[in-house]
């Protein structure tokens, strides 16, 4: 089984939020509105986050992509009561959101915040809704459940029936999230980070490379590549 | 089962008559109650398991975007005749597989509730609402009519044409349009945008075109003003370019950003340099100055390929002086400092980095527009003689001239009388006149222009993918000068706050529903993308290209001659037959392009081409001007001095000291687009709101960026709500404290202050405007020569809402 | 077979027909929760959006009440199972109306947690999937249990009076009499049952100590599990329990005071028993406090960057207000009170606890709410907000309303004291003549 992992190299990325977008526009996440958007319940899968240092003249800035970090020591499905969040073989944590109760445990044990929750039913003006992805893993979710980065799962599927349809043996290259195909910096990698040959594992192993709270134990499997 | 399916298994099926068991008799009564509950939260999975056993019909269009000058190559996912993902076309040469945030969030645009569904007729007070829908026929026959009286009445110069970002053959056809239809007064909004830029190319380098900078083989890249990574008309390429430049090749070039905010191009960039707003000239002649100085310049280039450099004497004897001493005498450290505000030591390191790091380039923005000072011609001139000291015209890593594909001819017609009589009127705007005689078009004299009824009133008005009153300085005077003309068509795609003031809306298709080509820029080798429909049309709207030439078809004459094609597809394919083009390959790759660059040794056959192509005025003799012979040769001899024709920085007015409105607007408002924005639709796109103001995390509304020790100062602290005031007009903005701006500086985004009438999110209004335009606080002027609008920096203060 | 007890007719007393001021106390408390439940309906249909929750804070008052209201069952548990532990013998009069309030503060625990989740009609989930590695879990298990037990615990120590109610009351509505008579599960009081009764009581408490030490311990770590800044500490779970217990012993100082005054139980409740929570009470608050600053103090030594933007937000930051507030409710001023005011003063001692209570809450509050607000990645996050929405308070307002109607109406059909407890003399094994005799005087 792949080990599916990502790295994102911090010296391409330019955070022009394409990740963001892409992300919204493949898993359906809802469009908040002004007033929700500003109590900060907007639902960005994927979100660039400044981090500001320093005082004017002598300010750095780093911005960070940040979709789930598919911990391999995920605290979050640790907390969850009914097993609605988990990890699953391929080490991709995923929400089961028929069975979620709605706790938040699980954002609340995730360091990253990166976990949301649905505050009300999903949204979209009528006309809108024409132009949601229609595979079947990322309808929309209902109302009271959590929802986050799946590694755009639903991919995952189509590459491995694909390649079924195909008669050939799936590779871990076939499979692209959303947010690695569209990275204008071409600052994004996906692979699968147990294969040493991969171009995900060797970044992985850069002298440059890093995790995000790294020692927290979390063991994530996206990895940020140092800017410079 | 596979994976596919475990991974989807909801409770809802697993909640088995095994659990009951397991529970036991008394948790049963429970278990049946929470069952009774299931069956509707499983619903959907259940659903989507059958919508699986029928397989979609799934498509890939090839297509290109629209949504800002790149011209990127786009995949789009159709699934049952549903557009439902963009993606970048992996062959395309400009994004290679990528795309922006906006291509990303164009569905958004292509199934906006705010698009208009058929052509409408304002039954009431112009602006009244008092809209009827209408079949096209009935829209076009009315303004066939009204334009078609105008030519029988001799005044067919009093129908102007304003239009926006146009793309490949459509600025043409537009062009031709108001020719044969006799009307000097086509206006694009250029003079806000990409003029100025084209105009110092055509000075000094003696093209008219914009410089294209080969950002993949440079080792030193500065860039003066501008948003090279956020907006910017090729900023596809350059995220591109610069990743490529940092990580794909052995040796890692550097980006130096100047301006006054950290935006995102400072944020990424290896450094930025503050300066004060609008004096980059300065900066870049200082430069020069300690290039110079060190005799670090590429001495064999400048002896030998440039004009001007030295003082020299002209036929008539007269001693002129030349680049060199200007620059000597006038821009040294001490003064750039002063005027810039940049240390004098900064300014020396990145001079001597910039000479030595070679191939270096200095970068102007292309579109100097966003607060152009009043010194936008000579700043951009003396941006470019840097290339032109360090060698870096049209080598390897410098500056490059962007090839187009050949185009066939267009017919020849015999212009009408109409035509005849209308286009020896002079322009309404003034582009051309001796007070701006580089200039095309001056899109911001349109308020004044209509107001004085100078040089003659208007009698009709259309605007082409355009909102003069959104995008011009002091929008209100815009509102006040359209109620002076009496017909009014525009066609757009929404009711934006210019259309809403028409008489007619013709509703124009979105760029993924119609038929385009788009020549590829900013990689210099020739290309062309084709755009079409990726799905059928949405609503009963047409191209706009379409609806020129049914027009064209319809009023006859010399039109028609002009114009004898039934659509733009057929037009555009035809014209491009002069390359040669394997339709099927563009059909299937969405594009066709030379892929390579050829560089022009200097002085050899293929360097005509690159220095002095252009020429009017000067002699093409390959030398790059350092001093404009082409502004010699046309401003007037007697008031001419060498300065006028030299690279030189003016104060701006609004950074003089001595400004009496200094004290009591004492900050300096700049403004830009984001990446989060597109200036192409009018509309609101939700998901680009919801992305807005990454640095200061705002959605959905404006800021106002202030320096922290100024906010201090001024007892602001972030999230207060604001009001920015100028002379003119005062403006609500949310205060977003930021230590990455000038001290006495405040950034506003542009883009903002448009109506929806759409209710976003649950608990939004109907109707509501998303932040306020900043253009509302500034004047209408123009920058004399350029006509080049002066847009910033406006002074303003900053209060408590 | 009926024990002795001289105030039997005081502590009845109060089991009389429902008077106008009963039923005016009724319908507005009644009203109040209606209206909590009514909103949180709206809730379940609209959404959790209608709350002041967000990202990064995702749990609010709720969570906030959840916690109360389990720090108040404390009370109960701690007065009847540990003083009887320990063999304090002045607890007696007040184990039940401790023990009520356990009784009834539990189950609006319970009813926040409902009204925090997203879909509380899938609650059995946590039946038919739950995972017991989840602290969720172990709440949900150790709350069922404390409740069970605690009804249990609860309804032995009840069951002698309710056969006494059966016996005296004769002239109670029927209904009322039918209940006491299906309630008391055929108690004769045979002096054997009050010796039995007696062990297992004395079995459970051991029992209920060490759940009411987990439970609480439990709840804190939903918070301390995870690694969030300000929560991840090992003093979390003592840190919680103690102040559960203050809390809860403040508040059977206000349920006795408020009882000694509406049913004239100046006689049973004597100023003595307030005296001795007085004791009890100062050494709790010296504990918390001292809880308190050995917390703050590790946290603050130890200068984590994440844990000290937490802690400075409580100190000088957003929440210094409430945090302070907090501090001088729940120690400053009930500790002065208590020394120098409360000694043989109620009004005093009612006083210090009612700021407890109310400081108790906003210590719950600022535990979570904070940390919450600075996650671990603020500084590329920026700070969360959280201000709760009518909505919130509605629910709030309305599952306290619930408990006090509980309580009320409680009192209104039993014996708030434990007349079998507090009896001077139990039935014994004696001749049956002698048995008539002593139930004779309560006869008429
Ligand atoms: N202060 C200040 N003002 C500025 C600028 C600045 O820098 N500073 N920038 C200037 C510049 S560079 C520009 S380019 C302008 C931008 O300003 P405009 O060119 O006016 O662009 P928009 O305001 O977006 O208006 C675009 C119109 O096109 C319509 N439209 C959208 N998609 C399509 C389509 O596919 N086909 C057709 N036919 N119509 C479509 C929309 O409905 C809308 O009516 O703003 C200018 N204004
Ligand atoms: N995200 C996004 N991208 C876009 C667009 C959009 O709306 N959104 N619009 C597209 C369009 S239509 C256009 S025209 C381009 C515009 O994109 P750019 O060409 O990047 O134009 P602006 O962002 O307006 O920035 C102009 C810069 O010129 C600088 N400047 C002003 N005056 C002077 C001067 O006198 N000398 C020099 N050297 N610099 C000066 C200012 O500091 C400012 O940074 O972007 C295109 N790309
Ligand atoms: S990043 Fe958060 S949500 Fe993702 S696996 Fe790790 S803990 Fe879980
Ligand atoms: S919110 Fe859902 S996924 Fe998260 S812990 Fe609770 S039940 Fe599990
Ligand atoms: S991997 Fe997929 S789900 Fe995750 S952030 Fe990227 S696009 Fe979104
Ligand atoms: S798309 Fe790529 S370059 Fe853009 S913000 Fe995301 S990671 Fe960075
Ligand atoms: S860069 Fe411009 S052309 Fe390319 S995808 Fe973005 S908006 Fe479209
Ligand atoms: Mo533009």
């Amino acid at each position: 089984m792949p080990r599916w992992g990502m790295v994102i190299d911090l010296d391409k990325c330019f955070a022009c939020q394409s990740c963001t977008a892409a992300c919204r526009m493949e898993n359906n996440t809802p469009i908040a509105g002004p007033d929700q958007a500003i109590l900060g319940r907007a639902i960005l899968w994927n979100e660039v986050l400044p981090f500001l240092e320093g005082e004017y003249p002598l300010v750095h800035a780093t911005m960070i992509p940040r979709p789930c970090m598919h911990c391999d020591n995920p605290p979050c499905t640790a907390v969850c009561p009914v097993r609605a969040t988990y990890k699953n073989e391929e080490g991709i944590v995923v929400v089961d959101y028929q069975r979620c109760i709605g706790c938040r445990m699980c954002t609340v044990a995730c360091p990253y915040a990166i976990r949301y929750f649905n505050w009300f039913p999903p949204e979209w003006p009528q006309a809108l809704k024409q132009h949601l992805n229609p595979d079947p893993e990322v309808a929309p979710r209902p109302k009271g459940v959590v929802e986050k980065c799946t590694f755009c799962i639903q991919r995952l599927h189509r590459a491995r029936e694909k390649a079924a349809a195909e008669g050939r043996t799936f590779q871990a290259t076939d499979y692209m999230p959303a947010c690695v195909q569209t990275c204008t910096g071409h600052a994004r990698y996906f692979g699968d980070l147990d294969d040493p040959n991969s171009l995900v594992s060797k970044l992985s192993h850069s002298p440059r490379a890093f995790r995000l709270l790294e020692e927290l134990g979390t063991e994530p499997k996206v990895y940020y590549l140092k800017q410079g | 089962m596979d994976n596919h399916q475990a991974e989807n298994q909801t409770p809802g099926n697993h909640l088995t008559r095994r659990d009951f068991v397991k529970i036991g008799a008394t948790a049963a009564a429970i278990g049946a109650a929470a069952m009774a509950l299931k069956p509707t939260v499983g619903a959907p999975a259940a659903s989507a398991l059958s919508e699986q056993v029928t397989r979609p019909e799934e498509t890939l269009v090839k297509t290109t975007c629209a949504l800002c000058p790149s011209g990127c190559g786009l995949d789009v996912r159709v699934v049952n005749g549903r557009a439902v993902k963009v993606e970048g076309n992996p062959l395309h040469p400009l994004n290679q597989g990528v795309c922006c945030l906006r291509a990303q969030a164009s569905l958004e645009i292509l199934y906006s509730p705010e698009r208009l569904a058929h052509p409408r007729i304002q039954m009431g007070r112009r602006g009244s609402g008092d809209w009827k829908e209408v079949s096209w026929d009935e829209a076009l026959a009315l303004v066939v009519q009204k334009l078609s009286d105008l030519r029988k009445n001799g005044q067919a110069h009093t129908l102007a044409l304003v239009h926006g970002e146009t793309r490949g053959q459509m600025r043409s056809l537009i062009h031709r349009f108001m020719q044969a239809y006799g009307s000097p007064n086509v206006i694009g909004r250029e003079s806000l945008a990409d003029q100025v830029a084209r105009q110092a190319m055509f000075l000094t380098q003696g093209i008219n075109g914009l410089p294209v900078y080969d950002l993949n083989n440079a080792s030193y890249v500065m860039c003066f003003g501008g948003n090279l990574l956020e907006t910017n008309r090729n900023v596809i390429v350059h995220l591109g370019a610069v990743a490529f430049m940092r990580r794909g090749r052995p040796q890692r070039g550097k980006l130096v950003s100047v301006h006054p905010r950290l935006n995102l191009t400072g944020i990424k960039a290896d450094e930025w340099v503050p300066v004060r707003p609008g004096t980059y000239g300065a900066l870049a002649l200082g430069m020069a100055n300690v290039i110079i100085n060190s005799k670090l310049y590429d001495e064999k280039f400048v002896r030998d390929f440039t004009f001007g450099f030295e003082d020299f004497t002209d036929v008539n004897g007269n001693l002129h002086q030349g680049f060199k001493n200007l620059v000597l005498e006038q821009y040294t450290l001490e003064r750039v400092s002063k005027i810039t505000g940049a240390p004098t030591e900064t300014i020396a390191r990145l001079a001597g980095e910039f000479a030595t790091n070679r191939p270096a380039v200095a970068i102007m923005p292309n579109e100097i527009a966003e607060l152009n000072s009043g010194n936008s011609l000579y700043t951009a001139m003396a941006i470019h003689a840097l290339n032109a000291l360090v060698g870096s015209i049209d080598v390897q890593g410098g500056v490059l001239v962007q090839r187009f594909p050949d185009l066939e001819q267009w017919p020849d017609y015999t212009p009408d009388d109409a035509a005849v009589q209308g286009l020896s009127q002079p322009r309404i705007d003034g582009a051309g006149s001796a007070q701006y005689p580089l200039a095309i078009s001056i899109y911001q004299n349109l308020p004044d222009a209509l107001l004085s009824g100078e040089p003659y009133p208007l009698n009709a008005l259309m605007l082409l993918n355009t909102n003069p009153v959104l995008d011009l300085p002091q929008n209100g005077r815009m509102v006040a000068a359209l109620e002076k003309v009496p017909f009014i068509v525009s066609i757009a795609s929404t009711l934006d706050a210019t259309a809403a003031l028409a008489d007619v809306v013709l509703p124009s298709a979105t760029f993924l529903e119609v038929w385009g080509d788009d020549f590829m820029e900013g990689v210099g080798y020739a290309g062309v993308s084709l755009r079409r429909p990726v799905v059928e049309l949405v609503q009963d709207n047409r191209n706009p290209a379409d609806i020129l030439l049914q027009v064209a078809a319809q009023l006859g004459g010399s039109l028609e001659q002009a114009l004898p094609w039934s659509d733009y597809q057929t037009l555009f394919r035809q014209r491009l037959s002069a390359t040669p083009l394997d339709w099927e390959k563009v059909e299937s790759n969405g594009f066709w392009a030379e892929m390579v660059y050829f560089y022009a040794q200097p002085g050899s056959p293929a360097w005509a081409n690159i220095v002095g192509r252009d020429r009017l005025n000067a002699p093409k003799d390959g030398r790059f001007d350092f001093y404009s012979r082409e502004l010699a040769a046309i401003l007037s001899n007697d008031t001419m001095n060498d300065l006028d024709c030299l690279p030189h920085f003016v104060l701006p007015e609004a950074l003089e000291e001595v400004v009496h409105e200094a004290q009591e607007y004492p900050f300096l408002l700049i403004s830009q687009s984001l990446i989060t924005q597109t200036q192409s639709w009018q509309g609101t796109i939700p998901t680009l709101q919801e992305c807005l103001g990454l640095q200061g995390n705002v959605k959905w509304r404006s800021w106002v960026e202030i320096n922290p020790k100024a906010a201090e100062a001024l007892g602001l602290h972030d999230g207060d709500v604001v009001w920015v005031e100028s002379h003119i007009d005062r403006i609500q903005a949310t205060v977003r404290v930021y230590p990455g701006i000038w001290p006495n500086v405040v950034f506003m985004p542009l883009g903002m202050g448009r109506h929806t009438m759409t209710k976003w999110g649950r608990n939004a209004p109907e109707q509501m405007i998303v932040g306020s335009n900043p253009n509302r606080l500034v004047d209408i002027r123009s920058e004399p020569l350029s006509g080049q609008a002066i847009i910033g920096p406006a002074r303003v203060k900053i209060y408590k809402a | 077979m009926h024990p002795e007890n001289k105030h039997e007719k005081l502590i009845l007393k109060p089991i009389h027909r429902p008077t106008t001021s009963d039923r005016i106390l009724w319908f507005i408390l009644g009203g109040i929760f209606l209206l909590g439940l009514s909103a949180w309906v709206r809730q379940y249909v609209i959404g959790l959006g209608v709350t002041g929750l967000n990202r990064p804070v995702y749990w609010g008052v709720y969570i906030t009440n959840f916690v109360f209201f389990i720090g108040l069952a404390h009370s109960g548990t701690f007065i009847s199972a540990i003083l009887r532990i320990a063999g304090q013998g002045w607890r007696k009069p007040l184990t039940r109306a401790a023990e009520a309030i356990t009784l009834f503060s539990l189950p609006f625990g319970v009813a926040s947690i409902l009204a925090d989740m997203g879909r509380p009609e899938r609650v059995f989930n946590i039946i038919f999937f739950g995972r017991y590695q989840s602290p969720i879990l172990w709440d949900f298990t150790a709350v069922g249990l404390y409740f069970l037990s605690s009804i249990v615990f609860f309804y032995l120590s009840l069951l002698p009076d309710i056969a006494l109610c059966r016996d005296r009351l004769t002239n109670a509505p029927d209904w009322q009499r039918r209940m006491y008579e299906i309630l008391a599960l055929g108690w004769q009081g045979h002096p054997e049952q009050f010796h039995r009764l007696e062990k297992v009581l004395d079995g459970m408490a051991i029992f209920m100590t060490m759940l009411v030490v987990t439970v609480h311990t439990v709840v804190s770590w939903m918070f301390g599990m995870t690694l969030q800044p300000g929560w991840h500490t090992a003093l979390i779970g003592p840190f919680f329990l103690l102040g559960a217990i203050l809390s809860g012993t403040a508040a059977v100082v206000i349920a006795l005071a408020i009882l000694r005054k509406v049913y004239k139980l100046e006689e049973v409740l004597h100023i003595g028993l307030f005296n001795s929570i007085r004791k009890l009470l100062i050494t709790f608050t010296l504990g918390w406090i001292y809880m308190m600053i050995a917390e703050h103090l590790t946290i603050g030594y130890g200068n984590m960057k994440e844990e000290m933007v937490v802690l400075l937000d409580k100190f000088t930051g957003t929440y210094a207000t409430i945090f302070w507030s907090m501090a001088l409710l729940v120690f400053g001023l009930p500790v002065l009170i208590l020394i120098f005011k409360a000694k043989n003063n109620i009004g005093w001692m009612v006083t210090a606890s009612i700021l407890i209570n109310i400081g108790m809450w906003l210590e719950r509050y600022i535990v979570i709410i904070p940390s919450e607000v600075s996650p671990r990645l603020l500084p590329v996050m920026g700070q969360g907000i959280y201000l709760p929405t009518a909505t919130e308070w509605l629910i709030t307002a309305a599952w306290f309303a619930g408990m006090f109607l509980l309580y009320t109406t409680f009192t209104r059909f039993f014996p708030i004291i434990p007349i079998w407890e507090t009896a001077e003399h139990l039935p014994e094994i004696e001749p049956e003549g002698a048995r008539v005799a002593q139930t004779a005087p309560t006869g008429d």
